[in-house]
């Protein structure tokens, strides 16, 4: 077996995450965690994922241009970074550094825009210079102009005057000029057509078969992958999901997430119905002609769900709540009065709506204080009974149900808090962790029945549920559309609306103690 | 009559031909496909049919006409008027089109038919009808804070939204990732069918062409090429260009295609046969 050439060992790298995922600002999630991968020499590695998939930080730590926090990473068998030395890489360590160097020269990297990162005012002649006397190579400009088929008169020229292929071409006999032997080349033909494109996939197959290059190809295209490359790994929300060699990968993916990918490349063949073919993922849920019961439902999220499912085509919405006056009126919608913690009601609701398909579990309660600041044990009694033991009993009442009329789903409303507490909320959250707890349950025993049972945990809501909650706040017309929409696509059975969840989300995959002390700053 | 006629247009840059004599015809509740690479003058199509060419490009010969009534013949403030009522433009790049200042549903609202009762509602109507998540939320922000697919959708729905009866797509997914690409063609297709406008796809990627497009038109050098039902373009070109762009092409189910770029000789030969160079 040969030695790698890079070998990445549960490789890790977060930017500017610190303390901020609650309050997540910026698109994009570029953490990375335990990332393992080999390269061998001579290799073509693509590495594909969807924007915000972490594959260009990838590609950017192991040039050197964005801080490693975890793991190693080893070049030729040598540690470039390991967890001893990354301490020395945030402060450029005088012993360390040196290392560091010298592999740079050896790992090259080539970015996707050309024209952004070719200094305007340089020629191209001055460009390819620079890096030519920073190594102290012997080749010449004109040699590197030649090795990726590009005359010597381009180095009089500046880069606006050549064409996007040309100067993609620039780019690569820049990064030639330390003669490395790994080159990191991002995006490098978005934005081409195919003939330039095929120009600059054939110089870097010409570049690994004579000169034994190896290449590390970070693309959303699935198509050129195909072509080019040897290997292809497959990143998800900062994960390597699935690893394997080229053919292997697109013959017979493993992974949900390949398969998807895969399904919406487009190839050149008359077909007009491949629009058409949405895959549903394994939990989708049809909500057209759907017959549904939701609890809760006279203000707040409840409120939006009625309006939502009544315009996506339910065929009957069962509005309980306690107060039924502010029920709208509509022939579709039947008005139950229900409180859900008295038991007799629940089953004999369950009698009346026998022809349930989707039962919405969303009433709760919530006390907004802490866990010890509430003088009185009643409020976290109340929302234990509401939240936990009331969304239990629905359940248990409209399990047959659901089961006689084919299977269909229940929808349970929690909340993020239902992962990691919030302080100020403490009691609330405690119900809403047992709840999910109890989804987590119910889910594998009504299996076998064919129910679906989903979990929608939403971030801060606009509702007076929440007033107390500083904004942003998520609207609950969108929590709704988020939950909808899950449903009918059928992805994921946990489902989490709006940023603050999904930061939070993958903060708990990425540090769950750093969150909890992130919302324990919260406690006012 | 044909919602779109361009009859042997020709466009020239300071006296250097743009487009030579390119005929186009493009029916209502039709997508046609206008396919070439860098240079071949697609987007300059476009540009003259919806009258935003770059200052140095004229018109030099024939003729546009949209529902029989000639374009150029219009006075430029009738035309802007036509151009605001029966055209919509998806651009390329979703965030310059934006306005960085203005929210979505100010945008928004500003393209919707005149004398429309609540914009608001209307303008929420639209985002979720081109499947934006969080469409009451999007519609109070401002350009930056949304992906770029989102951005894209948004403008999908502006120009859809004002009901026109062009729309001119000019790369619309080229910036997009592979499964957000599939549902907002899925979605044009949608909107497309639904509202029976006559679209014109402008793209450099037959693999997108070959799902979406019912007819196609190759271009090369400012001119048209090849004219096909999109099947027959896919399937049996007739020009030896078409088939090398498609040789060209690489795709996800074969491998080792896409390495080969349209061959420099064909194109010589073709810029010979022309004659003009």
């Amino acid at each position: 077996m040969v030695e790698p050439l890079l070998e990445a060992r549960g490789l890790g790298v977060r930017l500017g995450m610190r303390r901020r995922f609650l309050r997540k600002d910026d698109k994009g999630f570029p953490i990375l965690s335990n990332i393992n991968f080999a390269l061998q020499p001579g290799e073509i590695l693509a590495l594909v994922g969807e924007s915000g998939s972490g594959k260009t930080t990838l590609g950017r730590a192991i040039a050197g241009l964005t801080q490693i926090q975890a793991g190693s990473l080893l070049f030729q068998g040598r540690p470039i970074v390991d967890p001893s030395n990354i301490a020395s890489t945030r402060t450029r360590d005088r012993a360390w550094y040196p290392r560091w160097r010298a592999c740079r020269r050896d790992i090259q990297m080539i970015f996707q825009d050309p024209l952004s990162s070719l200094n305007p005012r340089r020629s191209i002649g001055q460009s390819l210079d620079v890096p030519l006397r920073n190594f102290g190579a012997a080749t010449t400009v004109d040699e590197l102009l030649d090795q990726v088929g590009l005359a010597s008169e381009f180095k009089g020229l500046y880069p606006h005057r050549i064409s996007g292929g040309q100067r993609q071409r620039v780019g690569i006999a820049r990064a030639l000029a330390g003669a490395p032997k790994l080159i990191i080349a991002d995006e490098v033909v978005s934005g081409l057509d195919v003939s330039n494109q095929a120009r600059i996939l054939r110089l870097l197959l010409d570049l690994r078969d004579q000169r034994g290059l190896s290449v590390l190809f970070i693309t959303h295209d699935l198509a050129v992958v195909r072509s080019l490359a040897d290997r292809v790994l497959v990143m998800q929300r900062g994960k390597i999901c699935e690893d394997g060699t080229v053919r292997r990968v697109f013959e017979s993916p493993s992974h949900s997430y390949t398969k998807k990918l895969l399904r919406a490349a487009p190839s050149p063949e008359y077909d007009p119905d491949w629009l058409a073919d949405t895959v549903k993922g394994p939990f989708a849920m049809e909500i057209e002609n759907a017959t549904v019961f939701v609890t809760g439902a006279n203000r707040g999220i409840g409120a939006r769900f009625v309006e939502a499912l009544l315009l996506r085509g339910a065929a009957k919405v069962y509005a309980a709540a306690r107060d039924v006056a502010a029920l709208p009126d509509d022939p579709r919608v039947v008005k139950i009065a229900l409180d859900i913690t008295d038991a007799e009601a629940v089953a004999k609701a369950a009698t009346e709506a026998s022809d349930v398909t989707l039962l919405i579990n969303n009433a709760g309660f919530n006390s907004n204080t802490g866990a010890l600041k509430n003088p009185s044990m009643e409020d976290a009694r109340r929302e234990m009974e509401v939240n936990y033991f009331g969304t239990l009993s629905m359940i248990r009442a409209f399990a047959p149900v659901l089961k006689a009329n084919g299977g269909g789903a229940i929808v349970n409303m929690l909340s993020i808090l239902s992962r990691v507490a919030l302080p100020m909320m403490g009691t609330l959250c405690a119900s809403k962790a047992a709840s999910l707890s109890m989804t987590q349950a119910v889910r594998a025993e009504l299996k076998a029945q064919g129910t679906k049972v989903f979990a929608i945990m939403p971030g801060a809501v606009d509702t007076d549920m929440s007033k107390d909650f500083p904004p942003p706040k998520l609207d609950p017309a969108d929590v709704v559309r988020a939950a909808l929409n899950g449903l009918e696509t059928g992805d994921e059975d946990d489902i989490y609306p709006g940023d603050m969840a999904q930061g939070l989300r993958a903060g708990l995959e990425h540090d769950p103690k750093e969150v909890e002390a992130e919302l324990a700053s919260y406690l006012p | 009559m044909s919602l779109l006629q361009v009859d042997s247009l020709s466009l020239g840059l300071r006296g250097t031909p743009v487009l030579r004599e390119v005929n186009l015809i493009i029916e209502a509740s039709e997508i046609a496909g206008v396919v070439g690479e860098s240079g071949a003058g697609k987007s300059m199509l476009g540009k003259a049919i919806l009258g935003v060419l770059p200052r140095d490009v004229t018109v030099t010969a024939g003729a546009i006409r949209l529902n029989g009534t000639d374009l150029l013949a219009l006075h430029p403030r009738a035309r802007r008027a036509f151009l605001k009522r029966d055209m919509a433009l998806i651009p390329q790049d979703p965030l310059s089109a934006l306005n960085p200042c203005r929210t979505i549903s100010a945008q928004l609202a500003e393209v919707l038919p005149k004398g429309t009762a609540d914009a608001k509602m209307e303008v929420i109507r639209w985002l979720d009808a081109v499947r934006i998540p969080s469409a009451t939320k999007v519609a109070k922000s401002f350009p930056h804070v949304l992906s770029g697919g989102m951005r894209q959708r948004a403008l999908i729905a502006a120009a859809f939204a004002s009901r026109p009866k062009l729309v001119i797509a000019d790369e619309p997914t080229t910036a997009l990732d592979v499964t957000v690409q599939k549902d907002v063609l899925h979605l044009i297709r949608e909107l497309q069918r639904e509202t029976g406008v006559g679209l014109m796809f402008v793209t450099h990627d037959l693999c997108v062409v070959a799902k979406i497009c019912h007819s196609v038109t190759v271009m090369h050098g400012g001119r048209v090429i090849e004219q096909a039902a999109c099947t027959d373009l896919i399937n049996r070109p007739a020009h030896a260009y078409s088939q090398a762009l498609l040789a060209a092409t690489p795709r996800p189910d074969h491998a080792g295609q896409g390495l080969e770029p349209v061959p420099t000789a064909l194109i010589e030969r073709m810029i010979a046969e022309a004659g003009d160079g």
